[in-house]
């Protein structure tokens, strides 16, 4: 009896290189810090910690059974979604219609389950956009509705429609002569979104001059963003064999999910600069809150997705 | 026995529920590991309220602690006053309805005290009520009064946020809602101030726990 029946050799091989990279990286900081303490080694310290708990919670809530793979990947997006939902100050007149939209999350995941693509792709967006007002008047109260409306109906298109997508990667048939399986494309997509998080904020950091998005975030700049779109192709390039797509295909996937990536972090910055928070949340250390390490592959996901149906299956 | 009881419905059960499930965020102080006797002092919005403290306290305090109940509410039969007292460990005082009800304030307070006296920590939600999400009722003055007569045993805030959105007043329907409980250090009250200078420190050291966290 195999422990992750869905882990195949190449994907095993993958995730090997990258527990070695992130074992180097935890004793070059751990050995900088023990030498020469100070405030910069140790928020970076913390945050690799951070990944080995990120990596260790990719391989268990992918490898271990299909059925759990739906299940964490709903949880992940119920954590996100009250995360998103608790800050934006919903009326609590309205806290019956939230229930009914905490609901929808485990019915999406279930689509996505049975391989259900037309309700997959229709439930939320057209489904809860009607149920959401319908329950509200049932509640009989007209105060902040359009706010509530389109809160709980963005929120779930963000943290639950969007975010289901990943999900729908193994509900995709399997291509004959792909060795890595769909769960290479899964881990294509998350380790390039997540390298490119890492490529952008190094880049910024050492050569970032002129910033990008100054109300936003005035963290992000040019030179990072570029930075982190070239290294991210240069790792894709090296990730051929996870996702079933040639040279050009790769250079122009690593492109589109480095550029949504970039794209989520700036939502959720303008999000948070909007709200006057720093975090998210609390739940991962270093990293805030769980909607502070989704924020890129909200979007990447989706955009990733498409991409590759396209080229896949149209 | 006890002790095993609550750390498996609490610590194992609840404690995880609470988090992954209701969305509760526990900021615990370490200073509130040590084992001691403690007056608990928090702000009250909701039911999860008490279940969330007690979910937040050490092996060694979990059944040691006990919350200070409405008997008007909580044990309007026997009951609900078994299952109480059984489950959440609750002290069932009258509650003052009246502020000038003297001698029945006086009677609540001499039971606290006895249970003080007897080594038992207490948690007592001074507002009196839960009353409408994310407002803060004025404290009552009891707890100043406990405080004073027994000034050797430091109180500990606890400033609870956002409970009251997830299961509020008046609506059994419990709605995950992220919410935070902030646990600060045991502090120990000058015995020479009076009443309303107790009281109003109380207060202030249990709101000032939101404005010292990260969140706001």
């Amino acid at each position: 009896m195999k422990i992750f029946p869905l882990l195949n050799q190449e994907v095993a091989t993958t995730l090997f290189l990258i527990v070695c990279v992130l074992i180097v990286i935890t004793l070059v900081f751990g050995a900088i810090f023990q030498l020469k303490p100070s405030k910069t080694i140790k928020s970076l310290l913390e945050k690799t910690y951070s990944w080995w708990i990120i990596i260790v919670f990719f391989v268990l809530m992918t490898c271990i059974s299909k059925e759990f793979f739906y299940i964490s990947f709903g949880l992940l997006s119920f954590v996100a979604y009250r995360e998103l939902i608790s800050k934006m100050d919903i009326p609590l007149k309205k806290r019956r219609t939230l229930l009914w939209t905490y609901c929808a999350i485990p019915i999406q995941f279930y689509f996505a389950y049975t391989e259900n693509f037309l309700l997959f792709l229709t439930f939320i967006p057209v489904g809860m956009l009607f149920f959401i007002p319908f329950r509200s008047i049932l509640g009989g109260d007209s105060k902040d509705s359009i706010r509530s409306f389109s809160v709980l109906h963005w929120g779930l298109m963000l943290t639950v429609f969007g975010f289901s997508h990943i999900t729908y990667f193994y509900s995709l048939p399997e291509i004959p002569d792909h060795a890595a399986g769909n769960l290479g494309t899964l881990l294509f997509l998350v380790f390039l979104t997540e390298v490119n998080d890492v490529f952008q904020f190094i880049c910024g950091k050492l050569l970032g001059r002129r910033k990008i998005a100054p109300d936003i975030s005035p963290n992000k700049t040019t030179e990072g963003f570029l930075g982190g779109l070239v290294l991210t192709c240069f790792t894709g390039y090296f990730m051929q064999n996870l996702a079933a797509l040639n040279f050009w295909q790769t250079l122009i996937a690593a492109l589109v999910i480095s550029i949504s990536g970039f794209i989520g972090d700036l939502n959720m910055s303008s999000i948070k600069r909007d709200l006057g928070i720093k975090d998210m949340g609390s739940l991962i250390p270093g990293h805030g809150g769980i909607l502070d390490r989704l924020d890129s592959l909200l979007f990447s996901c989706v955009t990733f997705f498409y991409l590759y149906y396209y080229w896949i299956y149209v | 026995m006890k002790k095993i009881f609550f750390f498996i419905l609490y610590r194992l059960l609840l404690r995880p529920f609470l988090k992954i499930f209701v969305g509760v965020n526990f900021e615990i102080n370490d200073a509130f590991s040590k084992q001691g006797q403690y007056i608990i002092v928090a702000n009250h919005n909701s039911h999860i309220d008490a279940v969330a403290i007690l979910a937040c306290l050490p092996f060694s305090m979990l059944d040691k602690v006990h919350p200070v109940a409405a008997i008007d509410y909580f044990g309007k039969n026997k009951i609900s006053s078994f299952l109480s007292e059984f489950f959440v460990n609750a002290l069932l005082v009258e509650r003052k309805c009246k502020d000038e009800v003297e001698e029945k304030n006086s009677k609540a307070i001499d039971k606290m005290i006895a249970y003080l006296d007897r080594g038992e920590s207490l948690l007592i939600f001074p507002e009196g009520t839960r009353g409408e999400a994310g407002r803060h009722a004025k404290f009552k003055k009891g707890i100043a009064v406990l405080l004073k007569s027994r000034p050797q045993i430091p109180f500990v805030p606890i400033y609870l946020k956002d409970t009251g959105n997830a299961l509020p007043k008046g609506d059994g329907m419990l709605v995950p809602y992220d919410s935070y409980v902030f646990v600060g250090s045991p502090i120990w009250i000058n015995p020479q101030s009076s009443i309303e200078e107790i009281l109003t420190f109380v207060e202030t050291s249990i709101f000032c726990l939101q404005s010292g966290s990260r969140q706001i």
